[in-house]
């Protein structure tokens, strides 16, 4: 698989009333063509600053990268004719209907003007808006706009697309129907597809790799099931009586990281399966179990293990 | 090039149907058209040309275009960058692969073409009523003089329109852009006027040369009264002005003077004018080419 975004040593620092805030700090990240890569962090934590460096819209403090095998410092507008961008926040011309935006921006994308129509019929195909193309996106709702915004990126072919936040605002029906597509466009017309979320659920869903950001440090990459593997087991245990001796005891078990006391019972975070050794200290304890399970942690889960803030 | 034409058009035509300029625009041409009518009082008492029709009596142009022709520039420029800011469409606009400078570049020369049919239409529509009421038809010479004329009135709008540009990149917001273009209007068009009245009070010899120099120096801080003189000079060829002094009081050549020689002697005008829209647009590319985007 070969690299469609790799960074080096990316920082971008703010100077804001004389103190410096990294809003990226020495990122160095690689993207793998084909891929759905969810870049994951907390509000703020520089992953739209990283995406506006990435398209040549921001100028980064020090160090670089390639987008698509471009330059993002000298060769910005080469990556944006070949890559899509659907920002968080932004808003077509609302009194233009979706034709005739999709129609202004191929333009300035430089779509020769013989072959705008049939690339626009297309985007609105795929995201299912060929019956609105008439219509004022000022009629439209929050999700029909996410949609022509997909369908913007689409009218110029691009080989990677950018989505930050992508769900944020959307209902449930929508999520739903703007996720599959999102599918759709990885699957059917391999593009790779590069999501900005603090949505951890969303991500577990699409992508097939991960990023961790926190205050502009970029903590870990990997694929999904390999962060569940390293993040090791969630053991719950249901025993009668005990009160806080029994936590105590368990978490003196080589192997646990974590014991927690939950409606559930009580929670275990091992880095491997260790329920045998619990159960044979529990029995020895005289308590009575009712049940145990070994389940991976969620998503969620290793998210604030990583964050260091403890499993909530 | 193909991106830059089409941020021109599209800002061309979302000005002409705009409600605020189809306002200033039949507002402009209406007022065109009843001065021009009024000018009917003075033909054949005074048997006037149309030069002098067009700029000593109340069918002047002058000074209709310049009070309404700020409001017109600043119009199309306060809320230029602003808007696009406040909305959210400038992202979608810079993650295009275009320069940044092709945004204002369009948007500029979008607004230069919308300046340049309304004062087009209304310099025609005044020259079409004296022609159709009062029968007095322009000769080449004045023609030629209407259409450096207007070229001047189109630099001068330009000129306020590149300075709301300035404050609409400036301050990303569309109220407080209006306002400071509103003030800058007011300063240049009034307050400027009122102290040079006010300061010269202070010097006690009423009608002395040092009064006089006092207020001709402090009006000639405006582009308005700039674009006054080179107006007067340029479509009356009996006029010629002093480029930096305030009063037709110049001895009047006697005879008409060539087109050449009414340049040769207002250009320094015209040029402070340009040099203002000049100064402005370079301020307000470096504004914006610098600015970082923040979503």
């Amino acid at each position: 698989m070969s690299v469609i975004i790799e960074t080096e040593n990316l920082t971008k620092i703010y100077r804001v009333g004389g103190r410096e805030i990294r809003a990226v700090d020495n990122l160095n990240l690689k993207v793998y063509e084909g891929d759905v890569f969810g870049y994951l962090g907390p509000n703020g934590a520089g992953k739209t600053t990283t995406i506006l460096m990435l398209l040549g819209l921001i100028m980064p403090t020090s160090g670089g990268g390639r987008v698509c095998g471009y330059d993002i410092i000298r060769e910005s507008r080469k990556v944006r004719s070949v890559v899509g961008y659907v920002p968080e926040k932004y808003s077509f011309y609302e009194d233009m209907t979706a034709y005739d935006n999709l129609r202004y921006f191929a333009k300035l994308n430089g779509i020769p003007d013989g072959e705008i129509d049939d690339r626009i019929k297309r985007a609105l195909e795929i995201v299912e808006l060929q019956d609105r193309a008439g219509s004022l996106v000022a009629t439209f709702s929050r999700g029909m706009k996410q949609r022509l915004a997909l369908a913007n990126t689409l009218i110029k072919n691009p080989k990677l697309i950018f989505l930050d936040e992508p769900t944020a605002g959307l209902d449930p029906y929508a999520t739903a129907s703007f996720r599959e597509l999102m599918r759709k466009l990885n699957r059917e017309f391999k593009t790779t597809i590069f999501i900005s979320s603090h949505m951890l659920h969303e991500v577990r869903q699409l992508c097939n790799r991960i990023g961790f950001l926190n205050e502009g440090k970029l903590i870990a990459v990997d694929t999904i099931d390999e962060f569940l593997r390293k993040a090791g087991v969630r053991i719950v245990l249901e025993v009668v009586g005990g009160g806080d001796e029994v936590i105590k005891v368990i978490e003196g078990v080589n192997g646990v990281n974590r014991v927690l006391k939950r409606d559930e019972g009580i929670v275990i975070y091992a880095g491997s399966d260790v329920r045998l050794e619990i159960v044979d200290l529990v029995m020895k304890m005289g308590l009575k179990i009712l049940t145990v399970k070994v389940e991976p942690p969620t998503l969620e889960e290793v998210f604030f293990t990583i964050y260091g803030g403890g499993v909530r | 090039m193909m991106s830059l034409k089409t941020v021109m058009m599209k800002e061309f035509s979302d000005n002409v149907v705009s409600k605020r300029f189809i306002i200033l625009f039949s507002f402009l041409t209406l007022i065109s058209i009843i001065s021009a009518f009024a000018s009917r009082y003075y033909t054949g008492t005074y048997g006037l040309t149309f030069s002098q029709l067009i700029t000593l009596t109340s069918a002047s142009i002058i000074p209709l275009i310049s009070k309404i022709g700020p409001l017109i520039g600043i119009m199309l420029g306060f809320d230029s960058i602003s808007k696009e800011i406040e909305k959210g469409s400038i992202i979608l606009l810079l993650s295009c692969p275009i320069y940044r400078d092709t945004i204002l570049n369009g948007k500029i020369l979008g607004g230069v073409l919308t300046i340049a049919l309304a004062i087009s239409t209304s310099i025609m529509v005044s020259t079409g009523v004296i022609m159709a009421v009062i029968g007095i038809m322009p000769t080449t010479d004045e023609a030629i003089r209407l259409i450096i004329y207007l070229i001047a009135s189109i630099i001068y709008i330009s000129m306020y329109m590149a300075i709301s540009v300035y404050t609409s990149i400036a301050t990303k917001n569309t109220s407080m852009s209006l306002l400071i273009s509103i003030i800058v209007w007011l300063t240049f068009t009034q307050l400027i006027y009122n102290a040079s009245n006010a300061i010269s009070a202070l010097i006690p010899e009423i009608l002395s040369e040092t009064r006089l120099k006092v207020i001709t120096a402090i009006r000639m801080l405006t582009p308005d009264q700039h674009y006054n003189n080179f107006s007067m000079n340029i479509l009356n060829a009996k006029m010629a002005l002093d480029p930096f002094g305030i009063f037709p009081r110049g001895t009047p050549p006697g005879r008409s003077l060539t087109i050449i020689e009414s340049l040769a002697i207002s250009w320094p005008n015209l040029a402070i004018i340009t040099s203002i829209l000049i100064a402005f647009i370079a301020s307000s590319y470096i504004k914006f080419l610098r600015e970082e985007v923040r979503c």
